[in-house]
């Protein structure tokens, strides 16, 4: 009886952890205008390279890209460490009528964390390297 | 035990804080239609393992499980595509960027001068036919 009690316990608890958890598909398949964002006069094919540039520099492990009529999405995943069970993130590129909007989604993995990069955070460094890619470009 | 792998972990996982690397420097623009795409894989620099170690040092099987397990599919793995560009001035270069253009299409390039992925920038066709005339091809 005990070790049933137990066993369910432990399968409770697993399930209430798996549940508070992110992965990538958390924020990649959010609204695309969901997160931080910031407008830009460039033209949208230049922005996208910024922004790939900007991801590229970060320390963060780049998963991939893809695009579709809406936005431009670059997905990021932070690593695990000391302070952090790592983050999950998308940088997404909107075409405006006067250039782009980029726009920084993330999310800490484990969700009842305090500690951690904040999506604030990265969109304060994501945006100031679009800004130094943009100036190298242009 | 239990220091030792608390030593590994954070080791494996020694950078917490958010930092950028310097702007690379790149080269000048040079402009061609993409010949050919092939989408490859490289591992991203975060393991299953590296999870691992930090979920042992919990001490509880649940939490080391939902460190390793509760990932995307996709963990670890990161997609970068190799392109063949046919140059203006006549030359092919190969090219890697996670950047996203299709055969046919016009694309700018400026490549880093200590190697990586080149900055791809797509343009109009009437682009690349400026920039081969300019040349005289």
């Amino acid at each position: 009886m005990i070790k049933h009690l137990a066993a369910s316990f432990w399968l409770a608890l697993g399930a209430v952890t798996l549940a508070a958890c992110a992965t990538s598909a958390t924020v990649s398949e959010a609204d695309a205008t969901e997160g931080i964002s910031r407008d830009y006069d460039a033209s949208y094919d230049v922005v996208k390279a910024a922004a790939l540039q900007s991801v590229e520099r970060l320390n963060v492990n780049l998963q991939g890209t893809d695009e579709n009529d809406e936005r431009f999405q670059i997905r990021f995943t932070k690593s695990i460490s000391a302070f952090s069970w790592g983050e999950v993130g998308v940088v997404n590129v909107l075409p405006t009528d006067d250039g782009a909007t980029v726009v920084v989604n993330t999310s800490k993995r484990s969700r009842t964390q305090i500690t951690g990069t904040s999506e604030g955070r990265f969109a304060e460094e994501v945006f100031a390297n679009i800004d130094e890619s943009l100036a190298a470009l242009q | 035990m239990r220091l030792l792998m608390m030593g590994g972990a954070v080791l494996l996982s020694a950078c917490a804080s958010l930092e950028s690397e310097p702007l690379p420097e790149i080269g000048p623009a040079e402009y061609g239609f993409v010949t050919s795409v092939e989408v490859t894989s490289e591992p991203s620099g975060e393991t299953r393992a590296e999870r691992a170690a930090w979920g042992i040092l919990s001490l509880n099987p649940v939490i080391l499980a939902t460190a390793v397990v509760a990932v995307e599919d996709d963990f670890g793995r990161s997609e970068v595509r190799l392109y063949t560009v046919e140059l203006t001035d006549g030359t092919e270069a190969l090219i890697t960027s996670r950047y996203l253009a299709d055969e046919g299409d016009c694309i700018l390039i400026r490549r880093p001068v200590e190697g990586g992925n080149a900055v791809v920038v797509k343009q109009d066709d009437t682009t690349c036919d400026t920039a081969a005339a300019a040349v005289g091809n």
